[in-house]
Parts: structure tokens; C-alpha cells; sequence
């Protein structure tokens, strides 16, 4: 019943060998450097172009600089990378700190082909990926990287051996020709199981083969009785096995026609996530400008790509001006990055300034591609809850095969026959298996999937509903997991404080100094709001254009109000707009105070701003701008930056009135505007702040015993400042750099047992053995990992699982698909995610809110506990359907319970009451409790097997032979007259078999009793359940102070109640399931054992609350 | 289930790795998982418990028997499950040991340890109901002499006549076996018997009302009713005859009825058992009423079904679950 083990799990840690020790370059390479900030085209180890100056072509390299969180993050959805809303990216301003001065390098003219490519390595995955026959190999090499010189070779040996050309494009056949030889362009969607492998799993798993055998030994039994007792002048008793059959037969077919329906119907969620929306490519074609579907591109067509588009495969980019791209989906980079040689992927969206690109692959061969293809041929992990019904599964199997064998060969033993025997055999299967469980527990699953569905959590697959309660270690991403994933303005620096900014009113407006600074923010900026939103509140505004220019704009309009209109009195003459290489923007402005002269403002980094200055605004007064004033500068510049927030300076000027005039003839190569003495007016820092409710959530996942771990690719000191807000870090804690820095001495004095708390940076972890990673992962209690590339992100995964523990990772690019796949439990975001991190996680944020994970993790719990209650209540009645059996063989009286009435409770009467208890309220301390251990909190435990049939179910045992020797007796068999009767009593040819009373009865009258007392056992079952199902309410505070507020457990007893009597007394029923109509009062025999279970519950539950840890409690506590 | 465990084993680090240190773990000192000191704790309550248990349903059955009396049964009649439609028995019957099934009279003529199995059996029941001679308790019903609920009427072995008698050894060693018949018992039933009234009397008209009504009687039955009514004079005595509940046999299938001979009844004066004998109330000493029937000679070698049925306004037949009838076999090997 178990499966074997998974052998990609396996495969998969061979493979990350070959991760951890890749020095070739390809896709680690490309992340790892990419992550450095030197974008794709990042050079290799030993590579000439390694150095910084190498990087002159990027002006902007962002070398162990400060970058701040920044939006798109992840890759957004097509509506919003079209809708340009203010979420769109913004080149980036690049703020390195004080103390790593910055390396500025001329940059040439944006506007020209790369033909250089030379030094500018780009590292690829294999263009045309091998296509092996075997997956092995296939997972080798989406692992391996391989060298391509597509980027590197002289553009016009591309065009040629691609066979295009770029005024031209491809030719339609070429086209055609090309698509038919490799295929759409398109990601192949993972191999899905086909749909009769996944009903035959249903009809073999779990009990099934069980039933399957029982059934099998009733046909036999059929047959053999057919064949050589033919002539028996009664053949009821081989319809009897015929029928049995068929029915256990059906039993099995229909409860796996259910659970394959339910898993179909959790399918179809995911299905409606696949919403196709059609894309179209511009490309060159036959020498015309056509749109094209986006599958129908091929390699070596020429396309445009403009503002807002995906860029629809990995292209080369030819031709650029101003382009950036968000390679965040790949990279887990939250900015756009400039791009001009460029190998993107499938719908990329990019963000600013157009090119135009020859594409050198499609579909899975693209980078996209084949990270899709890594996550989708990890082994998903078995689910805790798979694991523990497995293990139930096999338990109870066990117990029916062990009990089924022994009584076989005691009734063998005891003379009776072979059919007898195996008739014996068949009835102790039906006993003891629950043949409704594992339907219920589906349907317990799948309410909590709904109920767990409106809170934003959505299931793909019903096990993960539980995966969340086991959860250990949560690996969180950091953008738009834990941050809202909107810049916005935190802090001000002006008159040489630090002002924090939050809601209107902390800042005194009539400041000179703060106008002076509000005057630049607004009028530097192209960001507006869209049209049309005027009864939305500021905050909610929708904002085009770059995210730290929408924060800005969204920080003044709530501070000031009127930007539009203030932007409109000070009509814009001219500007320079931001670009990589100057890292400022500049516009010159008619300013209609006193003074005519032109306003010039100027935003930028900080360093750059303040190298221009001169002075510096002083409460309304123009101050020199001293070595002492650099110094605060500096010191507001590294606490904002400590503080992880991207830091912009702003500077003014007013343009001597001899030289430029409102009639100056502005002209982008003439930039003389710029030889005048700046006024530095301040700093504004921004952030990605953290959700509200996230450190909530994070200190509720903490009080349940949680480790919240955060990985992302972002800087280690945005990371870090993130962790500590939201309490990922808790306050107390400090890594071993803080304390060096607190203690004044070098990290390497530290004591690391001081530390709590560790930022890990990705290129430290790459360093890393297994054995440094167990060491790191066990002895820090908060860990922040920066820079991490998808492989980490495994690594990661893995690091955590190999101790243990059960590891739930939230992320929304395609990097963190594999990490996704090989978490127990992986989370996608549902507004943000890729289609692949959805297509690899198992469970989807709909609202992106770490919080909802919170509420996962509650709902997981307490599925658990209830699933627990569930299967105990079920468990219970096996051994009061077990007993009348054993009695059967043992004593020879005639079968106080039939296999037919077994069947009625397994799949009638337990079944809704089962499923109630999934809708029973947590007991208090579901959150408050450590998360369970799975090797000791098993769903089934020993305890609950003693306790349900041990205990419980004897007493039910006694019930329900209580009620057959009642009836029996009243009808004039006593007791003593039954022991032993068995064979007459069972023989046809008995026709007059005398009872206690000296009356005779005929078989067809004495079947009619044996009937009888068999619905009545079946009814005190049933009765029994009653007051069982209230006692599997609690498992340890009393039933009075848990209440009896869940009405659908209230339902279920009547429910329960009125099947009984449907079973009991619609005619028919006597030949249909052998159920006889009961006198009323023969349903109340069972009532005192049901206030026994009752009472002796309460009291047991009572002793545990009042001497935990004893030993009762060690053996009564399930 | 061997190796399902320790597959389990394997996948399960949190049960013990081993199912051998699982049985006995020497670090531990643990057997199955427990210490022997916990072993014996649980094994002490589990006792307690089982005897309290035990305790709590023995009160439960004990004041359930308070409710009942041991001169009849809780429920009776068309309340309790055997109903108000009497079934037959016959005998002799197989071994009940080796035979449970069967309802196969089966001999080998003149093989004297075969014939004598089965009229050993008829010897021993005859000789019961001789016993009851001695009974005090039991009345001897002369007349009109009816059962009483205290009191049983005496079942006369003279009246069987001398062909199914322990000397003739019932006719099986000449192979013409005596079957014996009865009705059922069933706690304070009555039959109510065809052409007598609710005052016990005859009634003619109601006589031939009910033989007509009666579904698959045997006009033999018929005739011989109407033939006996009439050859008696006083009504009084019409009315001690038809208060008998007939008795008739017949092969079950066209063939059968050819290859068995004629029936004899016994006694000879009334075929069936004599409505005088009920109710049965559990009277001391009470004899169930029998008759004999002589099958005459039956086809040898050959499997015979014989099905025979009790007729009474309120009885029943229902061949499927054996009401209101008997049925066996016959084979006599020659």
C-alpha cells in the first residue's frame, strides 16, 4: 500500500551535486550573476570581462550597491503589464552607499546596434535543447548548462545562419517551415496523467484491493458451491455470496468513482486558471511589419517589441532604445533591468523604451522553458496526509488480514468447513475495513478546501489541505508575499532630520525647506494618475509610469494634494529623462513666483545630487554646503539605507535669467543648463512596506511554533529591514554583523552563539557544504537568505528537509517554480504568480497575502484534529461489527450482525456523521501549540486504536449483543439456548427447531429472527454513535464547555437516525438488505451503554485534564 | 503483511526501524513498544474495565429477565417473529453431524444396520410419548375432551393402529418406511378447522364454503372428508372429526408422484392430528400430536420428493419457505 519511493526524488539530489558544483556557466551562472545586478549579461569567473570596468556598456552597474525593493516583482499579468499601471517599472536609480563610492563609467550612446558581444557574455541555456529519449537524461541536462554563442557571434553571422534578415524578415515559407520543424511556441504543458491510470489508482488504493480480494472469495465461494453442490436441494446460500459479490464489488467501484470525481472536480480549478489569452507579436515578415499569434513565431524572425509587451521568446536584441526589461520572474530581481543584448523569454512583460530583437529560441527551449521543465519533472513530495492514510491504510489492513487468517484457521480447526471458513473469512474483511473512510475523509478535505477556498487559500490537490497544519519552516518570499509590492515614501530628510512619513499631518506644510522639497517632487516626474478616478481615494489611485515616481506622486498628492494642477501652473519646458548612465532626471520649469527665472529640478542619486550642489536649503535659508554637511548627509544616507529604503536626492536651481529665457532653444544634445550651482533640497527614501497584517500573521505563525524563513532574491539590507518589520527578525535578536558593529570589533570576533539571527547572502551559501548549510539551517531560529538564486531556493528546500521538517515555500516567479515543486507545500500567488510557479505550487494565494497562509496553516490543524475525531468515530463500531463474528465462530450461536447490515453502517449511517465532525470548531489551542511531530502525532496512534476498539467499541460490542439476546429472548430463545446452535439453526432441513419455550420454528421464521437481531445490533450501533459522535467532539476539554454549536453535526445524528429507520422499516427492505422492522422499544436497549460511552468519556477526559502527563494520559490520550 | 511492514518501516521513520526492536527493544527494556512494568498497568486495566463492563451488561440482562416469565415466552403469536403459521416437522432425520443440509431418507433394503438408523429414531420418539402414560399431568382426552392451558392431552400410540409400530420396525425393513409427522408448535395457537363454526359446531353449509375456498387441496382430501361427514350420524361427532387438521402427501413433481406408490395414514380414522391437542401452552408433559404416513411401496433406486401439507383455515402454504408443509426425500436403494 505504501508506494515505493519516489525515484526523481532520488535523481534529484544527485542532480543538485551537480548544481552545487556547476562552475560552468549557464543557468546557476546566469542567476548568480544576475543577482549580482549585472543583469544577464553578467560576466563569468576568470572571464576578461569579470571586472567592474568591463561593465562600462551598463553605466549603471549596480556593484555591491544598495537596491531597493522595487515593483514588478514576479511577472505580472498581462492586463497589468498593459495597463501600465504604477506598478510599472521605472529605470532604476542606482543609490550605492557612501562608503562603496560608485563606479560611474561613461556609457555610449543608448541608441545603437550591440554588435560587441564579445564582452558581453551572455550565459544561455542550450539553444536547442537535445531532446533525449530518456527523462533522465532530459533532467541532466535541463540541469547542465550550455554554452551558446548565439550572443556572442557578429550580428550578421546570426542573421545569416538563422537564415534571416533583418530588413526583411523571414519569408512566409520559411515560416511555415520552421514551425513545423519545432514546434509552436509554447511552453508543453506537464505530462498529464491519463484519465484511466489516475480512475485505476482509485480503484486499487486503500482498501480496494481488500474488497477486491473479499469479492473474489465470494465468487469463488459461488462457484464452488455451484459446481459440486448443485443437487443440494437449497440453493439460497450460493445467491447469498453472488450477491455479497456484487455488492462489495460495487462498494469498491463507487467509492472510486467518488474520490476520482473529487480529485476531477479540484482539477478543474486549475484548469480555470489556464485562461488563454491570445498574444500577438509584431514581427518582420516577408519584409512587412505583421502581427503574428505569439505561437506562431520561430527562430529567426525579427520582431518589435514596445512598451508593455511580453517579449514572446528569447530574442536577441538588436536594435534598442531605452529598453528594460523585467527579468524578475527569472531572476527574482524586483527592477526592471536596462537590457541591450538580451535573450528573454516567453511572455516576459518588458517595460520601457522599444527595440527590435532577431529571436534565437522558442517554446521549451527558451530559458523559461526549461526552468518550467526542471519544476515540472521534480517529484512532487508526498503529502504528510498521504502519507499518514497510507499508513493508516496498511494498520488496519494489517489488523483485518491478521484477525481474518487467525479466524480462518481457528474455524478450519474447530471443524468447520472450507466454505464456512472462508465465508468466516469474507465477513471479518467486511468488519474490518471501513469501507466509507476514505470517502469521507475525501469529503472532509474537500469542505475544508472550499471553506479554505473563501479565505483566499485555493487547494490544487485536496491532500495539500492538511500540508499547511504540519508546516514546520515557511520559506517566504519577500515581494509581495510580505511586502504590498508598492513603493512608497517612507522618510524625508530636510533641515537635517529624518522625518518619517505616514499619514497626513506629521509634517509642518508651511516648512520653507519642505516646500522647497515638495516643489522638486512634484514637478520631477512623469508619473500621473490615470484618467477617470476621481471619486478613488489617493491611496488607491492608479498610477502610470515608474513605481518610485508613482510613490512619490502618491505621497504628495496625499501630503499636498493637486499635483496635476500645481504640475499644470508650472508649465514643464524642457527635460532630461532619466537613464542609466547620468542616474538623474532634470526638467526646467517656468516658476510664476515673484522671480522669472526658469526653475530647474533635479532628482537623482543622492551622491550624484549632491555632487552638484553647492548649498544647501536650511530652514528657508541657502546655506554653503560644508564638509559638516556631507557628513549628515552621509549619516541620513547610510541610516536610510541601513534601513533598506531606496534613497533619492533632490536638488533645485533657478537658471540665470540672461541666458535662458522661456524662449530658449531647448535641444537634448545642448545640455549647458547643467554647468549652474545646484541647492540640495533633500532626501526622500522609499520602500516596499510590509503588509499590515504580516507581522501579525508572522507572530501567530511563530507562537505555533513556525519557523518563518525569508528567501528572496533581493539586497541583503532591504531583506533584512523587512525581516525586522515585520518580525521575521524579532527585535532582540541581531546577526553577527550587528553585533560587531555594536561591539565595535570585526565579524570574526564575534561569538556566533550570540547571534540568533543570520542574513545569508546567496554567494556565502553558494560556498556552502551540506554539512555548513544542516549547521546554519539548526542553529539560527531567524534567517533571512538575500540573493538567492531558484537553485538555492532548492538547496534551500532540500537543506530544510533532509532535518525533517516539513517545509512550506510561497514565491510567484518561474525561479521559484522548482523550490515550489519540491516543497511539501507550495504556495503561489494568485495575482502576481506566473503560470508556472501556479502550475508547480499546490496551493494558490488568491490575494497574495502572507496572512491567508496563516489561515492555511489554522484550517490545516485543524483538519488534522478533525480528520483524527473522524477516523476514531469511524474506527469504533470495526470492533462491535468484529465481535458478533467471533462470537459467531466461537460460541456457534447463530450471526448477531450481517455482512449486509456492516455494510449499511460503513457506508450508510457513519458516513455523515463522520463528515461533521470536519465541521467541528478547533479547540482553543490550535495555534498556540507546536506544529505536530510526524513521527509521534500519527492521525491513527495506538492510542486511538486502543481507545476506539478497545474501549469504545466493546462497549458497543456489549450493546449490541445486549439487544440480540434481548430479542432473542423475548421471541423464546435464551441464551443458553443458543450456545452451540448454530448448525441446526443455519440448516434448511431444520424445519422445526425448538426454542427455550418448547416451540418450533421453521428456518424461514428463525432467518426472520436472526434477521431481526441483526437490525437491532445494527440500530444500537447506531444509538451507540450517538453518543460516540458527541464524545469525538473533544478530545480533551469536556463536551458541556465545547458546546453543541455545530448544527451540522446536530443534523447528522438526526440524519443518521432517520436512514436507520428508512433501513429499518421501508418494505422491502427484509429481502433487499435483510433489515426487519423493530418493535420501537427495542431501539431504547442500547440507550444505557450509550450514557455509559457517554459518561465514561467525560470522565476519562477528565482524569487527562486532571493529571496530564500521567501515565493515563500517556495511554488514553489519542 | 511481512513485508508490508517493513516497507512501512522504511517510509515510516517515526515507527521503529526495526519491527524486531519493535518487539523487543533491549535498550528500552520494551516489549511491543511498552515497558513490562506499563504492560502489567494496562493489563490490570483492562481487567477492571472488562469486569466492569461485563458487570454493567450482566445488570442490564438481569433486570431485562426480570420482564420475563418462564410459562411463555415475552412475545407470542403475530407479535413474535414465529408468527401464527405453524410449519411440519418430520421424522426420521439424517445425521444432524454429517448431514446438517439434507433431508435425504436414504437405505439400502435389506441391509439391516441401514434400515435400523433411521427406525431407531422413530422407536425412541415413539417411546417418549409412550412415557407420558406415567405423567399425571397429562390428560387423556376421551370425546370432546379438549387441551386446557394447564393441562395437555395424551398422545394414545395405540390409535397409529399395527403397521407403524417398533415391531413392524415402522416398515423399513420391508420397504414401505412410516414417516412421522407433525405440526409445529407454536405457543397458544389454535387451528380453526374447516366447517365448524365459531361455537365449535358443524356446519354443513360452511363445510362446503370452506373445502371450496381451500386453495390446492386434493380432491382426495375433499372427498374423503365429505365422505367421512356423512357416514356419520350425530353432529356432535361431525364436529370431533372435522376438528382435525389434515394432513396430505404427495410426490412434488409429476415424476415423483408416479414413482411413489399409495399412501397410508395413520391413524387410520382421521388423516391429520385432532384439534383437541391444542393449544400448546406449555403444559407440563406436553406431547406433540403426530401422524404417521406409510409410503407404499415407493420406486426403488429412485430419488423421490415428497412434500406434505397441513390444512387448516389458518394455515398457510408457502413452499419456498417451508409453511404449512414438510418436505423430504426418499431413496431406497434395492
Amino acid at each position: 500500500m505504501s508506494r515505493p519511493p519516489p525515484p526523481l526524488a532520488r535523481l534529484s539530489k544527485r542532480n543538485s551535486y551537480i548544481f552545487e558544483n556547476s562552475q560552468v556557466p549557464g543557468i546557476v551562472q546566469l542567476f548568480r550573476q544576475s543577482s549580482h545586478g549585472s543583469g544577464l549579461v553578467a560576466a563569468q569567473p576568470g572571464h576578461p570581462t569579470t571586472t567592474a570596468a568591463h561593465s562600462r556598456s551598463y553605466g549603471s552597474i549596480r556593484s555591491p550597491s544598495l537596491h531597493s525593493p522595487a515593483p514588478g516583482s514576479g511577472l505580472w499579468s498581462m492586463e497589468a503589464s498593459y495597463s501600465g499601471s504604477g506598478r510599472l517599472g521605472k529605470p532604476k536609480f542606482a543609490t550605492p552607499l557612501p562608503f562603496t563610492p560608485p563606479v560611474m563609467v561613461e556609457k555610449e550612446g543608448e541608441r545603437q546596434p550591440l554588435l560587441r558581444s564579445e564582452e558581453e557574455r551572455v550565459v544561455l541555456p542550450p539553444a536547442v535543447a537535445k531532446v533525449e529519449d530518456e527523462e533522465t537524461n532530459l533532467m541532466d541536462d535541463l540541469r547542465k548548462e550550455l554554452d551558446t554563442d548565439m550572443h556572442t557571434i557578429g550580428i550578421q553571422e546570426l542573421y545569416d545562419r538563422l537564415r534571416t534578415n533583418p530588413a526583411m524578415g523571414l519569408t512566409d515559407a520559411q515560416a511555415a517551415a520552421e514551425l513545423k520543424k519545432s514546434g509552436l511556441n509554447a511552453l508543453t504543458p506537464p505530462e498529464e496523467t491519463p484519465e484511466w491510470v489516475k480512475f485505476a489508482r482509485h480503484l486499487l488504493g486503500g482498501f480496494s484491493l481488500l474488497m477486491w480480494f473479499g469479492a473474489a472469495l465470494c465468487f469463488t465461494a459461488f462457484a464452488v458451491q455451484n459446481a459440486y453442490m448443485s443437487d443440494a436441494p437449497y440453493d439460497y446460500a450460493s445467491d447469498i455470496f453472488m450477491y455479497l459479490g456484487i455488492v462489495l464489488a460495487s462498494v469498491v467501484l463507487i467509492s472510486g468513482l467518488f474520490s476520482y470525481y473529487q480529485e476531477a472536480k479540484s482539477d478543474r480549478i486549475m484548469d480555470s486558471f489556464k485562461k488563454l489569452v491570445p498574444q500577438t507579436a509584431q514581427v518582420l515578415r516577408n519584409g512587412e511589419l505583421s502581427c503574428v499569434d505569439v505561437t506562431d513565431l520561430v527562430v529567426g524572425d525579427i520582431v518589435n517589441v514596445e512598451f508593455g509587451n511580453r517579449i514572446p521568446a528569447d530574442i536577441r536584441i538588436t536594435e534598442t532604445q531605452g529598453l528594460k526589461v523585467d527579468n524578475s520572474s527569472l531572476t527574482g530581481e524586483s527592477e526592471p533591468l536596462p537590457r541591450q543584448a538580451l535573450y528573454t523569454c516567453l511572455n516576459f512583460p518588458y517595460y520601457i523604451g522599444t527595440g527590435r530583437g532577431v529571436v534565437i529560441a522558442t517554446g521549451d527551449r527558451t530559458l523559461m522553458g526549461r526552468i518550467a521543465g526542471l519544476a515540472s519533472r521534480l517529484e512532487n513530495t508526498e503529502t504528510p496526509i498521504s502519507k499518514e492514510m497510507d499508513h493508516f491504510v496498511s494498520v488496519i489492513s494489517g489488523v483485518a488480514v491478521f484477525f481474518g487468517v487467525l479466524f480462518f484457521v481457528i474455524s478450519v480447526a474447530m471443524g468447520y468447513s472450507w466454505l464456512d471458513s472462508a465465508v468466516f473469512l469474507i465477513g471479518i474483511i467486511v468488519a474490518n475495513v471501513p469501507e466509507g473512510l476514505l470517502a469521507t475523509v475525501t469529503v472532509c478535505l474537500a469542505l475544508t478546501a472550499k471553506r479554505m477556498a473563501l479565505k483566499n487559500c485555493l487547494v490544487k490537490h485536496l491532500e495539500a489541505v492538511e500540508t499547511l497544519g504540519s508546516t514546520t519552516v515557511i520559506c517566504s518570499d519577500k515581494t509581495g508575499t510580505l511586502t504590498q509590492n508598492r513603493m512608497s515614501v517612507s522618510h524625508m530628510w530636510f533641515n537635517g532630520e529624518i522625518q518619517s512619513i505616514g499619514a497626513k499631518g506629521n509634517i509642518n506644510m508651511d516648512d520653507p525647506t519642505f516646500i522647497a522639497l515638495a516643489t522638486v517632487a512634484r514637478l520631477c516626474g512623469r508619473a500621473r494618475f490615470k484618467v477617470g478616478q476621481v471619486e478613488v481615494a489617493n491611496a488607491f489611485k492608479e498610477i502610470e509610469g515608474d513605481a518610485s515616481e508613482a510613490a512619490l506622486l502618491r505621497c504628495m498628492e496625499t501630503q499636498i494634494g493637486n499635483v496635476e494642477l500645481f504640475r499644470a501652473r508650472h508649465k514643464k519646458l524642457h527635460e532630461i529623462p532619466f537613464n542609466s548612465t547620468n542616474k538623474f532626471q532634470v526638467s526646467i520649469h517656468q516658476y510664476d513666483d515673484k522671480d522669472p527665472r526658469l526653475l530647474l529640478v533635479m532628482k537623482g542619486a543622492p551622491e550624484q545630487i549632491l555632487q552638484r550642489c553647492d548649498t544647501i536649503i536650511m530652514n528657508g535659508v541657502e546655506e554653503q554646503l560644508t564638509d559638516e554637511w556631507c557628513k549628515k548627509f552621509d549619516k541620513a544616507y547610510k541610516t536610510l539605507g541601513n534601513m533598506g529604503e531606496r534613497v533619492l536626492g533632490f536638488c533645485d536651481c533657478r537658471l540665470p535669467l540672461d541666458k535662458f529665457t522661456s524662449h530658449y532653444k531647448w535641444d537634448h544634445d545642448n545640455t549647458e543648463f547643467l554647468e549652474n550651482n545646484f541647492r540640495f533640497v533633500g532626501l526622500i527614501s522609499l520602500i516596499d512596506p510590509p503588509r499590515e497584517s504580516v507581522p501579525d500573521a508572522v507572530r501567530s505563525c511563530r507562537t505555533a511554533g513556525i519557523k518563518v524563513v525569508m528567501v528572496t532574491g533581493d539586497h541583503p539590507l532591504t531583506a533584512k529591514a523587512i525581516a525586522r518589520e515585520v518580525g521575521i527578525i524579532s527585535p532582540g535578536n541581531m546577526t553577527v554583523d550587528e553585533i560587531a558593529e555594536r561591539d565595535g570589533v570585526s565579524a570574526n570576533e564575534v561569538d556566533p552563539r550570540e547571534a540568533k539571527a543570520a542574513v545569508i547572502h546567496g554567494d556565502e551559501l553558494q560556498e556552502f557544504t551540506a554539512e555548513d548549510l544542516d549547521r546554519v539551517l539548526m542553529k539560527y531560529k531567524e534567517i533571512v537568505f538575500a540573493r538567492t538564486s531558484p537553485q538555492q531556493k532548492l538547496t534551500i528546500v532540500e537543506g530544510f528537509q533532509k532535518q525533517g521538517e516539513c517545509v512550506a515555500v510561497t514565491g510567484d516567479g518561474v525561479n521559484d517554480s522548482p523550490a515550489l515543486k519540491k516543497a511539501d507545500i507550495g504556495v503561489a500567488m494568485g495575482i502576481s504568480g506566473s503560470d508556472v510557479s501556479k502550475e508547480a505550487a499546490d496551493m494558490i494565494l488568491l490575494d497574495d497575502n502572507f496572512a491567508s497562509i496563516v489561515t492555511g496553516i489554522e484550517e490545516g490543524r485543524l483538519i488534522f484534529d478533525n480528520l483524527k475525531k473522524c477516523v476514531y468515530y469511524t474506527l469504533t463500531d470495526n470492533i462491535a461489527e468484529l465481535i458478533p463474528f467471533l462470537l459467531f465462530i466461537l460460541l456457534r450461536i447463530p450471526l448477531p450482525l450481517g455482512t449486509i447490515s456492516i455494510l449499511c453502517i460503513d457506508l450508510g449511517t457513519d458516513v455523515i456523521p463522520a463528515i461533521s465532525l470536519a465541521y467541528e470548531k478547533g479547540e482553543l489551542d490550535l495555534m498556540k501549540r507546536a506544529p505536530r511531530d510526524p513521527n509521534k502525532d500519527k492521525l491513527v496512534t495506538k492510542q486511538l486504536i486502543a481507545y476506539s476498539y478497545g474501549q469504545i467499541g466493546m462497549m458497543q460490542s456489549f450493546a449490541g449483543m445486549f439487544a440480540y439476546f434481548v430479542i432473542m429472548a423475548q421471541n423464546g430463545y435464551l441464551p443458553g439456548r443458543l450456545l452451540g446452535i448454530r448448525k441446526e439453526w443455519d440448516s434448511p432441513a431444520y424445519n422445526d427447531l425448538e426454542d427455550s419455550y418448547g416451540q418450533e420454528w421453521t428456518y424461514y421464521n428463525r432467518k426472520q429472527l436472526e434477521n431481526t437481531c441483526s437490525t437491532a445490533y445494527f440500530v444500537s450501533i447506531v444509538v451507540c454513535q450517538w453518543a460516540n459522535l458527541i464524545i469525538s467532539k473533544t478530545r480533551r476539554s469536556s463536551v458541556f464547555k465545547k458546546g453543541f454549536g455545530n448544527h451540522v453535526l446536530s443534523f447528522a445524528i438526526i440524519f443518521e437516525t432517520a436512514l436507520a429507520c428508512i433501513l429499518c422499516y421501508t418494505p422491502g427492505m427484509a429481502t433487499a438488505l435483510k433489515m426487519m422492522p423493530l418493535k420501537a422499544w427495542w431501539w431504547l436497549l442500547a440507550v444505557p451503554f450509550a450514557v455509559l460511552i457517554f459518561v465514561y468519556d467525560e470522565l476519562r477526559r477528565l482524569i487527562i485534564r486532571c493529571y496530564p502527563g500521567s501515565w493515563f494520559e500517556d495511554e488514553f490520550y489519542y | 503483511m511481512g513485508k508490508e511492514e517493513s516497507n512501512g518501516g522504511k517510509n515510516y521513520t517515526g515507527y521503529d526501524d526495526r519491527f524486531s526492536t519493535y518487539v523487543w527493544n533491549s535498550e528500552t527494556r520494551q516489549f511491543f513498544g511498552r515497558t513490562g512494568l506499563a504492560w502489567a498497568k494496562l493489563t490490570i486495566f483492562y481487567t477492571i474495565f472488562y469486569i466492569g463492563l461485563a458487570a454493567f451488561a450482566g445488570l442490564c440482562y438481569f433486570l431485562f429477565s426480570k420482564t420475563l416469565t418462564e410459562e411463555h415466552p415475552r412475545w407470542m403469536l403475530g407479535d413474535s417473529l414465529i408468527g401464527t403459521n405453524p410449519g411440519m416437522g418430520y421424522r426420521p432425520m439424517p445425521d444432524p453431524d454429517t448431514n446438517a443440509g439434507s433431508t435425504l431418507i436414504w437405505y439400502t433394503l435389506g441391509k439391516r444396520s441401514d434400515a435400523k438408523f433411521w427406525y431407531r429414531q422413530l422407536d425412541e420418539y415413539v417411546t417418549g410419548v409412550e412415557q407420558s402414560v406415567y405423567n399425571s399431568d397429562v390428560l387423556s382426552c376421551e370425546r370432546d375432551m379438549k387441551a386446557t392451558n394447564e393441562k395437555s392431552c395424551r398422545v394414545e400410540v395405540s390409535q397409529f393402529g399395527n403397521v407403524c409400530t417398533k415391531a413392524n420396525k415402522f416398515g423399513y425393513e420391508s420397504g414401505d418406511p412410516c414417516i412421522l409427522l407433525k405440526l409445529n408448535r407454536i405457543f397458544g395457537w389454535e387451528p380453526e378447522c374447516y366447517g365448524i363454526n365459531e361455537n365449535g359446531q358443524y356446519d354443513k353449509k360452511l363445510l362446503d364454503d370452506d373445502l371450496n375456498e381451500a386453495e390446492g387441496m386434493p380432491s382426495s382430501l375433499k372427498t374423503y372428508i365429505f365422505s367421512n361427514v356423512n357416514s356419520i350420524s350425530d353432529d356432535a361427532k361431525r364436529a370431533n372429526f372435522l376438528s382435525t387438521i389434515w394432513i396430505t402427501c404427495n410426490g412434488e413433481a409429476k415424476p415423483d408422484q408416479e414413482n411413489l406408490g399409495t399412501f397410508a395414514y395413520f391413524p387410520s380414522n382421521r388423516q391429520g392430528i385432532s384439534g383437541k391437542y391444542f393449544p400448546y401452552h406449555k403444559q407440563p408433559g406436553y406431547q406433540s400430536p403426530f401422524i404417521f404416513v406409510q409410503l407404499k411401496n415407493p420406486m426403488r433406486d429412485v430419488l423421490i420428493n415428497v412434500e406434505c401439507k397441513a390444512w387448516a383455515k389458518n394455515i398457510i402454504h408457502d413452499r419456498i419457505n417451508r409453511l404449512g408443509s414438510v418436505r423430504f426425500e426418499i431413496l431406497i436403494d434395492s
